[in-house]
C-alpha cells in the first residue's frame, strides 16, 4: 500500500524535534550528539521517502 | 505543412529535457559550474566562485552539489543522466527520487569520509530542495488507468513506425502515400538529399493521420490532484496532543517549551499514522508551525538591546540585577565591586562576545553556559563547543557578602580574568 510520502517523512521529522524539546525541558540536551545525530536522521529519512517513492511506482 | 522546429531556449542549449548539460569546450573540471553558467547565462567563473565559496563557508555544500552535478547533468548531446548509465536500475526511478537519491549519497560519503564541514545546514537544504524542488505528488488512485494503448498513443505509435520505415535506405513507401504518389514513380533509394524532403511531409491525409477523435481527450492537470484526507484525522493528533500536554503537565512543568513539544510530538506521530491513508486537511501546516515555535522556543532570543556595553561597577547599589543584549560585546568590570550583602546579577547576551572581570573583595560564583562557541579563564583551559556550561568560585575572607553571577551567551564567545 503507498503511503503520503511528505506526511511520513515530516512525521518522523517532527517527532525527532519535538523529542529533542522535550529532552531539553527535562534534562540536559547532549548537544554534540545532537549535532551528529540530526543530518544523518535527516539523510534516513529522505532515504526513506526515496524508497517510498520507488516502492510507490 | 512544414513543421519547423521550436528555437532554442537558451543559445545552444536543447529545449528538452535534461536542460543542464555538461560542455566540453569550456570546462575546468568536469564542466558543471560551465554548464550552470552557461544556463544562467552569466560567466563560468562566477559559478566556479560561487561554487568554491559555498563549499568553503557552506559546510561543503558547493563539493557536495558538484559530485551530484556530475551524477545528474549530462554531457553536450546526451539526454541520458550519467548515474542512469552507471547504476542501470536506477533507470526505472522517477527523476525526483534519482535527484535525491545522488544528493543524499554525496552528503553521506562526505560525511563518513570525515568532511567535517557537511553539517545540519547542507542536509536541511537538500531536504528542502527535494521537497519543494522536486517533489512530484502521484495520485493515489488515477481516474484513468487504460488497459489498452489511447487512441493518441496509437496515433504516436504508427507515426514512428512511418518515420523509421521512410529512414530506412531503399523503401519505397508503396502505400502509405499511395492517393497522392499513385500517378509519380517509385521514390529512389534514400540518399542524404532527399532525407529532410522525406520529413517535410508527415502530413498528407489529416483526416486520416490524425483520426483521434473517436474518444474525448484525456484529462489534461498540470498538477496532479492529491486525495484529501478527512477531518476526523484530526482526532488523533488532538488525542496525542491532550495525552502529551496532560503528562507534563502531571510531572508539574510551567514553563511552554515541554507542552509546545509534546503538541509537536503528537502531531508528528499523527501524521506518521495517518500516512497510511491521506493525511488531515491543514496537518501538516499546523505542525510545521509548532516546530518553529519548538524551536523558537528552545533557542530562545533574549529581550534586550543591540550595540555595546562596557561598564566597571564600584558598588553594589549600582550593579542592575539583570543586564541583557541581544547581539553585541559586553565588557564588565567588577574587579573594585564591593558588596554590603549577597547580590546575584544575570547577564544574558544572545550573540556577541563577554569579557567579564571578576571581583577581588567579593567571592563571587560564576555559573555559565554558551549556546556555540567558547569560553575561556584563567585556571582552565578553553573550552568551545555548542551547549558547553560550567561554574567557577573565587576565594575572598570568609566574612565577604557573595556575588552570584548568571552568565549565559547564545552565541559567541566568554573571556573570564581576574
Amino acid at each position: 500500500m503507498s503511503r503520503d510520502r511528505a506526511a511520513f517523512g515530516f512525521g518522523l521529522a517532527a517527532m525527532l524535534l519535538g523529542g529533542v524539546g522535550l529532552w531539553s525541558s527535562f534534562g540536559d540536551v547532549d548537544w554534540g550528539f545532537v549535532r551528529a545525530a540530526a543530518p544523518v536522521a535527516l539523510i534516513v529519512i529522505g532515504a526513506g521517502m526515496v524508497l517510498l517513492s520507488r516502492h510507490h511506482h | 505543412m512544414v513543421r519547423q522546429p521550436r528555437p532554442p531556449l537558451n543559445g545552444d542549449m536543447p529545449d528538452n529535457l535534461p536542460v543542464l548539460t555538461r560542455p566540453a569546450d569550456t570546462k575546468m573540471l568536469a564542466g558543471v559550474c560551465a554548464g550552470v553558467a552557461r544556463r544562467l547565462g552569466v560567466e563560468p567563473t562566477v559559478v566556479r566562485v560561487a561554487a568554491v565559496l559555498a563549499a568553503v563557508f557552506l559546510g561543503g555544500l558547493g563539493v557536495v552539489a558538484y559530485l551530484a552535478g556530475i551524477a545528474l547533468m549530462p554531457k553536450d548531446g546526451q539526454q541520458t543522466m550519467p548515474v542512469r548509465r552507471w547504476l542501470p536500475f536506477t533507470r526505472s526511478w522517477p527523476t525526483p527520487a534519482v535527484i535525491a537519491a545522488v544528493f543524499a549519497v554525496c552528503a553521506v560519503l562526505l560525511y563518513a569520509g570525515g568532511f567535517s564541514g557537511v553539517g545540519i545546514g547542507p542536509a536541511v537544504i537538500i531536504f528542502a530542495i527535494w521537497f519543494f524542488g522536486f517533489r512530484k505528488r502521484q495520485p493515489r488512485h488515477s481516474a484513468h488507468h487504460p488497459s489498452e494503448p489511447t487512441p493518441f498513443e496509437r496515433a504516436s505509435a504508427a507515426w514512428r513506425v512511418r518515420l523509421a520505415e521512410q529512414q530506412t535506405p531503399g523503401f519505397e513507401n508503396p502505400g502509405m502515400f499511395s492517393a497522392t504518389t499513385a500517378a509519380l514513380p517509385p521514390m529512389p533509394p534514400a540518399q542524404p538529399a532527399a532525407f529532410e524532403q522525406r520529413w517535410e511531409q508527415p502530413y498528407t491525409d489529416p483526416q486520416r493521420d490524425l483520426a483521434v477523435t473517436d474518444n474525448p481527450a484525456p484529462e489534461v492537470r498540470s498538477h496532479p490532484h492529491r486525495p484529501r484526507g478527512r477531518w476526523s484525522g484530526w482526532l488523533t493528533a488532538l488525542a496525542l496532543a491532550a495525552v502529551g500536554t496532560a503528562a507534563v503537565r502531571l510531572l508539574g512543568r510551567v514553563d511552554a517549551l515541554p507542552y509546545v513539544a509534546a503538541v509537536l510530538t503528537a502531531f508528528g506521530l499523527a501524521l506518521v499514522i495517518s500516512s497510511r491513508r491521506h493525511r488531515p486537511p491543514l496537518l501538516l501546516p499546523a505542525t510545521l508551525i509548532a516546530a518553529i515555535a519548538t524551536i523558537s522556543l528552545m533557542l530562545p532570543v533574549p529581550a534586550g538591546t543591540v550595540g555595546d556595553l562596557d561598564a566597571a561597577y564600584a558598588s553594589g547599589t549600582d550593579l542592575p540585577s539583570r543586564i541583557a543584549y541581544s547581539a553585541g560585546d559586553v565588557r564588565l568590570d567588577l574587579s573594585g565591586l564591593t558588596l554590603t550583602k549577597d547580590q546575584t546579577v544575570t547577564v544574558d547576551v544572545g550573540v556577541g562576545q563577554v569579557d567579564l572581570t571578576l571581583p577581588k573583595n567579593v567571592r563571587s560564583q560564576l555559573v555559565w553556559s554558551v549556546g556555540a562557541g567558547e569560553y575561556s579563564d584563567p585556571g582552565t583551559p578553553s573550552v568551545s563547543g555548542a551547549g558547553i556550561s560550567g561554574s567557577l568560585g573565587t576565594d575572598a575572607p570568609a566574612d565577604a557578602p557573595t556575588l552570584t553571577i548568571n552568565l549565559k551567551v547564545g552565541i559567541g564567545e566568554v573571556k573570564v580574568t581576574e
